[in-house]
Parts: C-alpha cells; sequence; structure tokens
C-alpha cells in the first residue's frame, strides 16, 4: 500500500500540521516507509486469535463515586493563555471545523 | 424518482447518568457550580495523568441497559475519538467504539391507531462529555471568542443509539417519552433536556417506494441537539419536507448536519458531513477492558424497579381507565403521588380523578411540581375524606384545595376559617325546602307534570339559599319527599 500526496494532506488537516509544499515529498515518503515496515504482521496467520484490546492482560479497576478535591478555578486556569470570568477564552471558532460527539 | 417515499428515522440520545463524581475523576459531576471549579489535571486534559474508571457510572449504564433489554457484553472496551474543538481538552473523547457495554435491546411504543410496536435500539455506550462553550455574539457564527467551562468534561453519558425503525416524527415522539418515563423510573439521571443532562439527535432520511439498497447509502440529515421532545418532533416534521420537496424537484439530498431553530420551526445546515467526520477510533490505551461478571449483571437486573410497563398493567388491573393510567405512568413523580394517596385512601379512582383534574390544574397553573406541590398526597386525602364524612360536599372542595393551594393550610383549618360546613342536618334542609316550594307552586305543577328539569331549578334555588353548603343528595330527595306528601293530595 502506497499513500499518495492527497493521503498525506487529508491525515495531515485531521492533525492540523500544516505541511509546506517542500515538506510533502520527504514525509510521503517517511510515511510510507513506516507503514511498509509495520506490514510485515499481515503475514501472520491470525485465525481464530482474539484482537488484543491492551497490551496488559488485566482489566479496569474500577473507583468508589466519592467527590475528591479540584484543583480551584485559579490552579486550573494558570495555564489559559487568556483566562475571562474564571474561563478559558479561544479565538472564533470556524463553522466546519472538525467537531462531534 | 418516484413521488412515494417512506420516512426513516433513528435516535441518538445522550443521557447524562446521575453519579456524583465525573466518569474518570473524582470531580463533582454537578450541574451549574461556577466555571471551572470542578476540574483537575485529568479532566483537564494534562500530560501524564491517568483515567479510573466509576464504578456507579458503569452500574447505571447497566442499569439503563437491561432496563431496556439490551445484553450486557461481559467485556467491553473503551477507544479514543479524535476531533479537535475547544470544548474537548485532550483533543479525544474516551468512549466506545466496536464493542459497546451493550447491544440488542428495544422500547415498546404505542401508537394511538394500532398495536404497540418494538423499537430496536441497536447499542448502548459509556463515554464522557465534552466542557460548555460560551459563545461571545449573537450566534456561533458571527461570535469574536468563546468562553470554554470544563465543568462538564468528563461527566458521565451513555448514549442509547435506535435502530432506524421510525416511520414518522409522531413515532420519534413516542420512543422519547417512553425512553425517558424508563429512564426517570430508573433514577439514573435528572432528564433535563433544557438543562442539557438528556440530548437528542435524529437521523432522518426518506426511503423512495421500489427503493432496494442498504439504509446505509441513503443520504441521511442528522438533526443535532435538540432540546425538547418537541422539537425533536418538530424538527423531523420540518425535515421530512424539505426533503420531499427536493426529490420532487429532482434535487439530491446532501449528507449533512443541521441544526434546528426553535423560533422558525426549522432545520438549517450546519456543516457537510461527508468530509467532516474522519475519528481515527483506536483502543484507549490508558483503560484496560471493562469485565462485569454474569452475577453481577444479574444482581443490577434483579434490583430493576417497576418500570412503565408493568405500572401500566396494575394500574389498568385496579380499575384505572388506560387513558388516565398513561398519565400516571408518563410522569414518574405524579405516579408517586398517586401511590402515596392512595395508600392512605381507598377509593383509587377518586383519588385519580381528583389528580388529573383539579390537583394537575392548579400544579400547572402554578408552575409547579407534583413532587414540589403545595399539597401533597396527605393533604388530598384529608381533602376527600372531608367529602367522605360528608362534612363538605364535592363542589365545595374545589374551592377548599384552591385556598389550601394558596394558603398552605390544610383541609380542615380552610373549612373551619370559611365557616364552611356541609348542612347534613335534615330537619335544617327541609325547612328551607318548604320555604322554597313556598315561593314556587307554578314548578311545583311543572315537575308534577313530568318535567324533570324542574326539580334541577328547585335544587339550585335550595343550594342558593344554603350557600352551596346543603349536601346536594338530601336536597335532591327532600323535595321529592316534600312535593309528594304536601302537592300531590290530588292523586
Amino acid at each position: 500500500m502506497d499513500l499518495s500526496d492527497a493521503d498525506i494532506l487529508h491525515v495531515a488537516r485531521l492533525a492540523r500540521l500544516h505541511l509546506t509544499p517542500d515538506e510533502l515529498g520527504p514525509v510521503r515518503a517517511d510515511l510510507n516507509r513506516v507503514l511498509a515496515y509495520v506490514s510485515q504482521l499481515q503475514k501472520l496467520d491470525l485465525e481464530g486469535v482474539r484482537p488484543t484490546m491492551h497490551v496488559v492482560e488485566t482489566h479496569a479497576p474500577l473507583r468508589e463515586d466519592r467527590p475528591e478535591p479540584s484543583l480551584g478555578i485559579a490552579e486550573a486556569t494558570k495555564n489559559g493563555p487568556v483566562v475571562e470570568n474564571g474561563m478559558f477564552l479561544v479565538p472564533r471558532i470556524m463553522e466546519g471545523g472538525a467537531s462531534g460527539e | 424518482m418516484s413521488r412515494d417515499y417512506e420516512v426513516i428515522v433513528g435516535l441518538e440520545v445522550h443521557v447524562e447518568l446521575k453519579t456524583a463524581t465525573k466518569l474518570f475523576c473524582g470531580c463533582e459531576a454537578a450541574f451549574g457550580a461556577d466555571p471551572n471549579s470542578h476540574t483537575c489535571p485529568v479532566c483537564l486534559g494534562m500530560p501524564g495523568v491517568l483515567p479510573v474508571l466509576n464504578r456507579e457510572a458503569i452500574h447505571l449504564a447497566v442499569r439503563s441497559a437491561l432496563a431496556l433489554n439490551c445484553e450486557v457484553r461481559p467485556f467491553s472496551k473503551f477507544d479514543r475519538k479524535q476531533y479537535f474543538y475547544p470544548d474537548l481538552p485532550k483533543a479525544y473523547q474516551i468512549s466506545q467504539f466496536d464493542e459497546p457495554l451493550a447491544e440488542y435491546g428495544w422500547v415498546t411504543i404505542r401508537p394511538a391507531s394500532g398495536e404497540g410496536r418494538r423499537i430496536g435500539i441497536r447499542r448502548i455506550h459509556v463515554e464522557e462529555d465534552a466542557g460548555k462553550l460560551n459563545h461571545l455574539g449573537q450566534r456561533l457564527g458571527d461570535a469574536t471568542g468563546s468562553l470554554v467551562d470544563l465543568n462538564r468534561a468528563g461527566v458521565p453519558l451513555i448514549e442509547i443509539v435506535s435502530e432506524p425503525d421510525l416511520r414518522s416524527a409522531e413515532e420519534a415522539r413516542l420512543y422519547l417519552t417512553e425512553l425517558r418515563a424508563i429512564l426517570s423510573y430508573l433514577d439514573v439521571s435528572d432528564l433535563r433536556m433544557e438543562e442539557g443532562s438528556m440530548r437528542c439527535d435524529a437521523n432522518v432520511s426518506l426511503r423512495p417506494v421500489g427503493y432496494e439498497g442498504a439504509l446505509e447509502d441513503l443520504s441521511r440529515v442528522e438533526i443535532k441537539n435538540v432540546n425538547s421532545i418537541r422539537n425533536v418532533q418538530r424538527g423531523i416534521e420540518y425535515e421530512v419536507e424539505r426533503q420531499a420537496e427536493m426529490l420532487l424537484r429532482g434535487e439530491r439530498i446532501v449528507k449533512e448536519t443541521r441544526g434546528f431553530d426553535d423560533a422558525t420551526g426549522r432545520t438549517y445546515s450546519q456543516r457537510s458531513k461527508e468530509e467532516a467526520n474522519d475519528y481515527r477510533y483506536f483502543p484507549e490505551p490508558d483503560l484496560p477492558p471493562l469485565v462485569l461478571s454474569a452475577e453481577w449483571i444479574e444482581s443490577v437486573r434483579q434490583a430493576l424497579p417497576a418500570l412503565p410497563d408493568a405500572i401500566r398493567e396494575a394500574l389498568v388491573s385496579r380499575g384505572i381507565p388506560p387513558k388516565d393510567a398513561e398519565v400516571l405512568v408518563l410522569d414518574r413523580e405524579a405516579y408517586q403521588y398517586w401511590l402515596q394517596a392512595t395508600e392512605r385512601f381507598e377509593d383509587d379512582r377518586l383519588v385519580t380523578n381528583w389528580m388529573l383534574s383539579d390537583v394537575a390544574r392548579l400544579i400547572n397553573a402554578r408552575g409547579e411540581s407534583y413532587a414540589k406541590a403545595a399539597v401533597g398526597p396527605d393533604g388530598l386525602v384529608e381533602l376527600l375524606e372531608l367529602i367522605g364524612s360528608g362534612k363538605i360536599s364535592g363542589r365545595m372542595a374545589k374551592e377548599v384545595l384552591e385556598a389550601m393551594f394558596e394558603t398552605g393550610k390544610r383541609a380542615e383549618e380552610v373549612v373551619k376559617e370559611k365557616g364552611m360546613s356541609q348542612i347534613t342536618d335534615e330537619g335544617a334542609i327541609r325547612s328551607i325546602v318548604e320555604e322554597v316550594l313556598k315561593q314556587h307552586p307554578a314548578v311545583i305543577q311543572d315537575y308534577l307534570s313530568g318535567k324533570e328539569k324542574a326539580l334541577a331549578f328547585l335544587v339550585g334555588q335550595v343550594m342558593k339559599q344554603t350557600r352551596g353548603q346543603a349536601k346536594p343528595d338530601l336536597v335532591n330527595q327532600l323535595l321529592k319527599d316534600v312535593i309528594h306528601h304536601d302537592y300531590n293530595t290530588a292523586q
């Protein structure tokens, strides 16, 4: 499998990476090499093997539903470049940006 | 394109679970706190932190799944759903993708015409909620910026995905109403659509008659985040009309996400769905699979409360007309009010009648609910007991109930203060009856010549004299007695 320039641009857009035309070729070559390396796994016969959900054979521990102290507004928002009324101010959101739920 | 088509609707309902803390951290999950006061490194998306599942969230999710007839998977896993948006600090939402908590359930709806119908539930999965954005400006389109409050980020949700089994906006309404009723008896969520603790997205498409392809291949429009059941219905109605007109004009329906405008009743385009959805799910490496034992799942099933279908049956078997039973079932608070009242008062029908007419009217007029009504079930029972003992008439009781709602006083107090008491003393009423008859000899003749209405007039006159306090059936009886005894000598 070989990735095209269009594939690379699509993935870059999803990851919010801005590639210059000069960067496109090298990134494509690198990614194709990575995929080729990983594709060795395709050779394995996995008939009847359950997909690995997690690298450690364990299951999720459950926590009791007891409140613990939060950070506090000042501490929680300390890293925000702009904070207004205890909230993070973000620039205008463009329509058509990725979103979901 | 054919003019004939079938409406295909599937609903995705998000329900916030009523836990004390968030899904993956110990921050409080309560609604309405100061912005960002319920946040910590986990729900702020700081690097290096680890999520730990909230046991109660899983319990409530399993409880919901079982009540909705789903199969709960003994083994399910969490995945990362990636997208960039300012309300999502990690830039991914922890959700469940291909191995959700539960599958293959159903809800029965009862259309006015015809039999009950099962609407399939494809899956129920557990996920975390996103934060809340407060846009600076009238609407998103012309906002200059947005303020991010992450109190809601990480609050546990279940998403209940129906099969595309609904065939009209009305069926969608019935499904949502029944779903909400079931969840309310489970007590798993506040279910306040206006506060966002229950949210609904509707997928709407039209299938031309004769179309033989897969439903998945029809262009479908998703109406996002509508804030009431009524508006879900309106949004679907509008969307069906819009798409039908497009098909008539031979236009292609674009697969897209649309919002709903409450003021105009219309849907409007938000973004094209064709390229936007590319969430690149992969297994959440920070959470091992969720393993639930068959015994534990069974213990949750055993602890399920009575659900709407069982309650309907019980009410009808106690002689409550199906229509009244339906009103009680769909409002859990009303049903609990009814249960408490009928525990103390033996006439189920009378309690029901008073609740659904006078109590309901006063509650609505005062903007109260059954749980917070100024007159609770005990108050109503005291009133009904006064009627039963003959102290006041049913007509007087209506006035007493209104005063009880207004003043918060008990029935007996109101009766005493207003100087009300039904005159049950036969001697007292008899003398008034005799007086009235003396004044209306012509009416007596009318009555004697067979005009039944004449008696009603005479009853009215006696009631007027007694300011409505005479016991009506006694008045009736005495009038007949006196007329036949004193005025009917000719026969």
